[in-house]
């Protein structure tokens, strides 16, 4: 099972054509820009695919506290190269998440580890759930 | 009679990553987005002309730390798997490849004319 997904033919330069797939799945990509989403005690955690895009490429904000946007630039390939096959897509993304709670901005962590972006937005401390005690009023 | 234990995340799709090829006179370049991929978690293997890339990322088999819920689910569990047909231009004895920041750079030098395997000089920096 699973032997034939993902194979293809690549052709010689001197052929000219470009390579063609030979029952190649596309729905089998792995999603550039697949985002998992954990609430870990009072902290989201988002996960998000981002291969080839240095820290100071990708860009992290918050709108009104409950909307996430992460945007950025993966940079085009510049080199006096022919592309004989493109696949991975280049150039300006951006995502956008609505928060399910406010988050604290000045506590959210963010880095990039083996080209996934792992952003980290605790809970507002005010937006907790909590008790409001009722007092009871007596005649004195 | 015996019981079966079979754990959830057992299975791991098969995903084919995204690939460029880029060609120059002197070789061919691969390409392939590989997040969350440890150079340790890459297999390459060249056999009879044929390519093949098989890598598993870091969080495959692991189970994280503090129980945490699930929001939004886009990325599985995959191992990443392609293959790749090498023409006979190139010098599959001479095939590099490098992984930094969850893309692989696979080199596929090409044969020179008389024959004779060109071996491409690295600089630092």
């Amino acid at each position: 099972m699973g032997a034939n997904v993902g194979r293809f033919l690549m052709n010689a330069v001197t052929k000219g054509d470009f390579a063609s797939s030979l029952g190649h799945r596309s729905d089998c990509f792995d999603e550039f820009f697949a985002m998992n989403v954990y609430l870990e005690d009072q902290v989201l955690v988002i996960e998000l695919n981002a291969p080839g895009i240095a820290e100071d490429q990708i860009s992290v904000q918050l709108n009104k506290g409950t909307v996430l946007s992460i945007s950025g630039t993966r940079p085009v390939r510049d080199e006096k190269k022919v592309f004989l096959r493109k696949e991975r897509l280049e150039g300006r993304f951006e995502r956008l998440l609505n928060l399910p709670f406010p988050v604290d901005a000045d506590r959210v962590d963010a880095r990039v580890e083996l080209g996934v972006l792992t952003v980290k937005l605790p809970r507002l401390a005010s937006s907790l759930p909590r008790r409001i005690p009722v007092n009871q009023q007596r005649d004195s | 009679m015996v019981s079966e234990q079979i754990q959830v995340g057992q299975l791991n799709p098969i995903r084919v990553p995204r690939a460029d090829v880029l060609d120059s006179k002197l070789e061919l370049t691969l390409v392939l987005d590989l997040p969350g991929v440890v150079d340790t978690g890459v297999e390459l293997t060249v056999e009879k002309q044929v390519l093949k890339v098989r890598a598993t990322p870091e969080r495959v088999g692991k189970v994280p730390d503090n129980p945490r819920k699930v929001l939004l689910l886009e990325k599985t569990t995959a191992i990443y798997e392609r293959t790749f047909r090498l023409q006979d231009e190139i010098d599959a004895s001479a095939i590099s490849a490098n992984l930094a920041d969850g893309l692989l750079t696979v080199r596929l030098p090409k044969k020179t004319d008389d024959g004779t395997r060109r071996i491409s000089v690295g600089f630092a920096g």
